[in-house]
């Protein structure tokens, strides 16, 4: 852990990483091979979590929380995702919704919705955008309003009257805490267009359906959401009416979430093939001992090594940085994704058949690795926003 | 940059890059295309460059230098690379050597050698290891023949050493007035042994320059054969003690070498990015600038993203090294500089693609910095390196 940290960072990196060991690696692989997604979420090892402060961990702390900074979170995201990334990952989405209201949320909503959220062991968080015919879209739309997310909210007195649906929520059904983005001007852009509404998921006309069978990640579920007339007072709008990708810039100008995730994959994953290159006899040597496996070893270790330090530095950026733009963001989750793929690729080498085998806790990782590649835009669309803003300054 | 840098290292970095812009750049392309290797070389920009402190920079301000920190450093060399790769080397090669000057160097040699260093707006620093059939058996002799490595030798005579042999590729060969050679002085044992070191100023009786070497770029920067024919240096002239020239004894002063060189080649890589993007706004095909193709987009977003990861592994080395001082010597180092030569030979290669055809003409400005890059896959060994790197994982 090169990065020069706090005492007080290194010591919650400690406490996730006792209670990841102790509490969720023993049960891991038996939930993560359960055929039901829904019977994956870890309802029972998040309310541990949340007894340690791990859930309201980005909370102001007059609310209750320890108002962690970017690095903080990374690092706690980073370190639990070392030994399994879905139950962290249920935490990090809870900083990341909870950052948001307290960036952008009033007075009054941090009051409504940060207390009782932090009061509550079960409650979790989600951001809603995607739909089913609207995804990439929500990105690259080049300003055209025909393009991008169809759930539609209409005012109607005090209230917003909201029709629609979403599809591909993480952790939607359970969360208490939703922010749910919808069309308010169906003539404009989605960046002009597009309200952020929150919810707390037990609304009227609001109605799931079926939990998504993911290949990995299935400690973090996500689920189909309906809204059929769902009313939302005027009050839980979240910034300005029309301004959510206004305030979802700001809030997300800079995020190593996903890098977090992948590194802490990969470097699990090298673990594995540390160890089992020192322990596996083959040509009467342990293979470590062999000039290609050490070679190999060696450049897992340089790769991740490499994106780690991307990522610290797009904390440095976020929390430290005024002139900081998301193309950096973009540009280290996509390289932590390539970086990922290509631990796989050596750790298939370094363990042979051994490695994709379901009992070696290699396969399960592996499965992680591929899951999110897509994540917070593919990487090609990713690289393509990345692109029309490369004549501003780094 | 989205690294914390001090006001101190910020002026560094304003006053390399006006520099670079103002002098380097004007004259590096027509210079790299002098056809005698020597005379690529011109004092004029050494004197310049010397006038600014860019010679004497690593000098502590204890020995009367502004004692620039590693960051400092790699900021300049990053700034001078990007406008020329060679001329950036010829002044850090003077860094990299001050401390067997500084620190290495006896009160008496101090004076004799350090004081005209500061002195002499020409003076430049070499040292001499490699030989014909010396390269790398000098960093790992086979274990079948563990005396491999350098023959140059210095015996003992009267109150002097003579020395024979020959060295070749040394940096600065031909321009530098002072270098620092490594003998033999015991054959009989590894050259971790048996290696003394002597300080040979050019003047010397005995010692003489022979080719001038060719190379496919980095031309500027100058390395030629040295012949020593009975060579004789008096023994106030031994740098450090008998036997102990290699190894922990002389090394442990210059870990600066992979980040130093990392620094060059994403200078030179950063310069390929700007030239291709620059090209790509400008150069219309498809009845569009061919930045508006996702192909040429996505390129560039890629060339950028590699850059920032490299560029943060460098920045975390140099801050690593700093805070476990001269001991440093993790396998971090030395994968660095492995992935930034990787780094810089994609992205290069890829703004000569952007480029289309015209990248391979001699009037593009790009087909000069693949040729630089090329430079750098063999130096500090980079394969041996990364497997020794490699073996430290145990």
């Amino acid at each position: 852990m090169q990065y020069p940290f706090s005492e007080e960072q290194l010591a919650l990196a400690d406490l996730v990483q006792n209670f990841m060991e102790r509490e969720v690696a023993p049960v891991a692989a038996e939930i993560d091979a359960r055929p039901d997604p829904e019977a994956c979420y870890p309802r029972e090892l998040l309310r541990k979590a949340s007894k340690l402060g791990l859930r309201t961990l980005a909370i102001p702390e007059e609310y209750g929380g320890m108002d962690a900074n970017h690095l903080t979170k990374t690092l706690a995201l980073w370190t639990g995702a070392q030994v399994e990334v879905g139950t962290i990952k249920c935490l990090s989405q809870c900083w990341k919704a909870t950052t948001a209201v307290s960036v952008a949320g009033t007075k009054d909503q941090k009051d409504r919705w940060l207390k009782k959220f932090a009061d509550d062991d079960d409650a979790v968080c989600s951001l809603a955008s995607t739909e089913p015919d609207h995804s990439t879209e929500n990105r690259l739309h080049g300003g055209d309003p025909a393009l991008g997310m169809r759930t539609m909210a209409v005012q109607d007195g005090d209230t917003f009257v909201i029709n629609g649906a979403k599809r591909y929520t993480s952790l939607m059904g359970e969360s208490r805490l939703i922010i749910l983005y919808a069309r308010t001007d169906p003539d404009a852009p989605v960046t002009k267009g597009v309200t952020a509404f929150l919810l707390d998921g037990t609304e009227e006309g609001l109605t799931y359906g079926r939990t998504h069978d993911k290949m990995g990640y299935r400690l973090y579920p996500n689920r189909e959401s309906f809204y059929d007339n769902v009313r939302v007072h005027k009050d839980n709008v979240i910034g300005e009416v029309n301004g959510a990708y206004a305030v979802r810039r700001h809030m997300f100008r800079g995020s190593a979430e996903l890098a977090a995730c992948n590194t802490g994959l990969s470097r699990a994953l090298f673990k594995i093939c540390h160890d089992h290159a020192k322990e596996r006899i083959q040509g009467g040597v342990p293979i470590i001992e062999h000039p290609t496996v050490r070679h190999m070893l060696a450049e897992m270790l340089m790769n991740i090594e490499v994106a780690e330090q991307f990522m610290w530095r797009i904390c440095w950026g976020v929390d430290n940085d005024e002139s900081f733009t998301s193309r950096f963001t973009r540009s280290g989750k996509v390289f932590s994704d390539k970086v990922g793929l290509k631990t796989i690729e050596l750790a298939v080498d370094v363990l042979g058949g051994i490695g994709i085998m379901r009992d070696s806790p290699s396969e399960k990782i592996i499965r992680d690795i591929m899951t999110f590649l897509h994540g917070d835009g593919t990487d090609s669309s990713a690289l393509l926003q990345a692109a029309g803003t490369l004549d501003e300054p780094a | 940059m989205h690294v914390e840098l001090t006001d101190e290292n910020r002026a560094l970095q304003q006053m390399a890059r006006d520099f670079a812009e103002k002098e380097i750049r004007p004259i590096a392309a027509e210079r790299d295309r002098i056809s005698d290797p020597a005379e690529v070389f011109t004092w004029d920009l050494v004197k310049k460059g010397s006038a600014l402190g860019l010679r004497t920079l690593a000098v502590p301000k204890e020995y009367g230098g502004p004692g620039v920190d590693l960051m400092g450093q790699a900021l300049v060399i990053l700034e001078l690379a990007r406008a020329d790769g060679g001329v950036a080397k010829t002044f850090s090669q003077c860094w990299k050597w001050t401390p067997m000057l500084t620190r290495l160097a006896t009160e008496d040699q101090r004076e004799r050698f350090l004081k005209p260093f500061m002195e002499d707006d020409t003076y430049l620093l070499a040292m001499a290891g490699t030989e014909p059939d010396a390269g790398s058996d000098n960093r790992m002799p086979p274990p079948d023949h563990p005396k491999a490595g350098w023959k140059t030798s210095a015996v003992k005579n009267g109150d002097g050493w003579v020395i024979n042999g020959m060295k070749h590729f040394i940096a600065n060969g031909g321009v530098a007035k002072l270098y620092i050679v490594r003998t033999r002085t015991n054959p009989e044992v590894p050259i971790t042994e048996g290696t003394t070191m002597f300080f040979v100023p050019d003047d010397t009786p005995g010692f003489s320059i022979g080719r001038r070497h060719d190379k496919i770029g980095w031309r500027f920067y100058q390395n030629a054969e040295l012949i020593f024919q009975d060579c004789r240096v008096p023994e106030t002239n031994l740098l450090g003690e008998i036997n102990k020239g290699k190894g922990e004894g002389s090394e442990r002063y210059v870990s600066f070498n992979d980040i130093e060189l990392a620094a060059n080649m994403l200078g030179i890589a950063q310069a390929a990015f700007e030239h291709a993007l620059d090209h790509a706004r400008n150069r219309v095909q498809g009845g569009k600038p061919i930045i508006e193709h996702q192909a040429i987009a996505l390129k560039l977003a890629d060339m950028y993203m590699r850059l920032e990861a490299a560029r943060s592994y460098l920045f975390k080395t140099i801050e690593s090294h700093d805070s476990e001082g001269a001991k440093f010597e993790s396998a971090s180092k030395q994968l660095m500089k492995v992935f930034a030569t990787e780094v810089a030979i994609k992205v290069t290669r890829l703004a000569v693609e952007i480029f289309g055809g015209s990248g391979v003409m001699r009037d593009a400005p790009v087909e000069k910095l693949l040729r630089d890059v090329t430079i750098f896959p063999h130096l500090a060994a980079d394969s041996i390196m990364s497997l020794r790197a490699a073996a430290k994982l145990h």
